[in-house]
């Protein structure tokens, strides 16, 4: 049950949302992603806070995080 | 590529993104129409000098005299349409600039599509808007090569949100009520089903487990827009949304054809048609225009119904029944992400707070639109409803919401490059295609079989 509730507790910091190589704009995204466009949007309520890690090539949730984090330059990282 | 590199758009979105997502503009531009309307009726009036579209039509003079008479209506219109939709664009992170130019092609093509779809030999063709606006689009996106300014206002999402928006004013809210467990029961015992089926059948076939929930959500929940969620919540390779989404893509395209095509040779009506659309179709856009089409059908009376009630149905399955549980099936798969996918060392949590984030804010517009027109047609009698509610409060709303659709079927063929959609491997196929057949019983066995007595007198 420990564990359980551990997973749902937020984990700050060194998160993707913060991360250079994390790709969240909409309109990058969808070029990136060929033909998600036609029947989906990047802009969606849906999308919302995922982005591309253009570093490992995956698509996933600002709150992911890795060792190969690397602040994003000044200006540009998201606060919450 | 680094984010933020070449083109000069920030690398970041604001943190107050959420207040400019798709989603809340579709609900405002919708409702503003309905309040627009009712303010309209309520002081005796009405949109329906605005709310211009093409009527039946049979010679080429008819066509001339139509637009002779209401150029002038169709210029308002479309400098309207043009206005807000570019301001919505541009609080979207857009060039309000590109986007304009390029809703001025969208509009013009529009109209040749609602014209050709008023000829009357293409009732008896059987060549309803969506159809046409499809197989126009993909002519032009697959024979030339459009500029980048057209494309920036090939918003499919976008134009068939608000189009929801606008179909939610001429549903009554108790309706919506009354149907909405109904809708959530079938929707919800059909998508966990299908979802089981592909996952399992693509985990048998060693299908990658990210690849494999993500097909499954296509298969069983709300298409692209599951995939994306899904894959976000699981950290997908960006390679297999690629392949999930081509594959939603190529059967949604089928089912436009294919599920209308299949409940007027069985014989269902209107509502039944529309619930099993509801619960076959992958996307909402392409839903719209199966349930559309077979719409078309009953208005033709070659089923029968009305073609709001095929519509209402499959609004009422789709919209209400699956797209609004996207967030908790995106939180639930994060947790078996988290827990059994993942090492306990990658310091992720599950952030429940996205069942709410990832909900389709659209849908709220579509609820509060049929809540402000039950509000405003409730003092009327049931004699004014036909007479004065319906055609000088709802028929304008129709229209535009009309036009709302046929925006978005045109941009789906306009997007789609055939060539650029991803290979798929034939296990993808398979699985996915088990799941297609499963869904399709299901959701017939529950739409003519369980729930037949209930769709087919939906709203009489």
């Amino acid at each position: 049950m420990k564990r359980l509730l551990g997973l749902f507790r937020q984990r700050g910091g060194r998160d993707c949302g913060g991360c250079r190589h994390f790709e969240d704009n909409p309109h990058r995204i969808e070029r990136m992603l060929p033909n998600l466009s036609v029947l989906g949007s990047a802009h969606a309520s849906v999308a919302f806070g995922s982005g591309i890690c253009v570093l490992h090539d995956t698509y996933q949730s600002d709150r992911f995080g890795c060792e190969d984090w690397v602040a994003a330059a000044m200006g540009a990282a998201r606060g919450r | 590529m680094t984010p933020g590199a070449a083109d000069g758009v920030p690398a970041h979105a604001s943190p107050d993104r959420a207040w400019l997502a798709e989603d809340w503009w579709a609900a405002i531009v919708g409702l503003g129409v309905v309040v627009a309307a009712i303010v309209a009726f309520a002081s005796g009036d009405s949109l329906n000098w605005f709310a211009v579209t093409p009527r039946v039509w049979s010679t080429v003079q008819d066509l001339i005299d139509q637009f002779a008479g209401d150029a002038g209506r169709y210029l308002a219109l479309g400098g309207v349409l043009l206005t807000v939709f570019a301001a919505a664009a541009r609080l979207m992170g857009q060039r309000p600039v590109r986007f304009a130019a390029g809703f001025v092609g969208v509009y013009l093509v529009s109209i040749v599509i609602l014209t050709a779809s008023a000829w009357d030999n293409s009732r008896h063709l059987n060549l309803e808007t969506p159809l046409i606006a499809l197989v126009l689009g993909l002519l032009l996106a697959n024979t030339v090569r459009l500029p980048d300014w057209l494309e920036s206002s090939l918003r499919v999402e976008f134009y068939i949100k608000i189009g929801v928006v606008l179909l939610g004013a001429t549903l009554p809210l108790p309706v919506i009520v009354l149907a909405g467990p109904i809708a959530i029961l079938q929707a919800s015992l059909a998508s966990v089903v299908t979802f089981l089926v592909i996952y399992n059948v693509a985990r048998f076939l060693d299908i990658d487990r990210r690849l494999a929930a993500m097909l499954a959500g296509g298969g069983s929940i709300c298409g692209v827009s599951a995939i994306i969620a899904i894959a976000g919540a699981v950290r997908a390779k960006r390679q297999d949304i690629s392949v999930a989404t081509t594959m939603v893509i190529g059967w949604a395209l089928v089912m436009i054809v294919l599920l209308p095509l299949l409940a007027r040779a069985w014989y269902l009506s209107a509502g039944v048609g529309g619930a099993w659309i509801g619960t076959s179709e992958y996307a909402d856009a392409a839903g719209f225009a199966a349930a559309q089409t077979f719409g078309g059908f009953a208005r033709n009376g070659r089923i029968a119904g009305t073609p709001d009630q095929a519509l209402w149905a499959y609004t009422l399955v789709k919209v209400v029944g699956r797209d609004m549980w996207i967030g908790v099936w995106a939180a639930a798969l994060s947790l078996i992400a988290v827990t059994r996918w993942e090492p306990a060392e990658s310091g992720r949590g599950v952030d429940l707070t996205q069942i709410w984030t990832r909900f389709p804010k659209f849908i709220l517009g579509f609820v509060v639109a049929s809540l402000l027109v039950t509000w405003a047609s409730h003092g009327h009698s049931f004699a004014d409803f036909d007479t004065v509610t319906r055609p000088r409060l709802m028929a304008p709303i129709d229209t535009l919401r009309n036009w709302a659709f046929t925006f978005s079927f045109l941009s789906i063929g306009a997007s789609l490059r055939i060539r650029g959609l991803a290979p798929i491997t034939g296990n993808a196929f398979l699985a996915f295609s088990i799941g297609v057949v499963v869904n399709l019983v299901l959701g017939f066995v529950l739409s003519a079989v369980v729930f037949e007595s209930y769709w087919g007198s939906i709203a009489r």
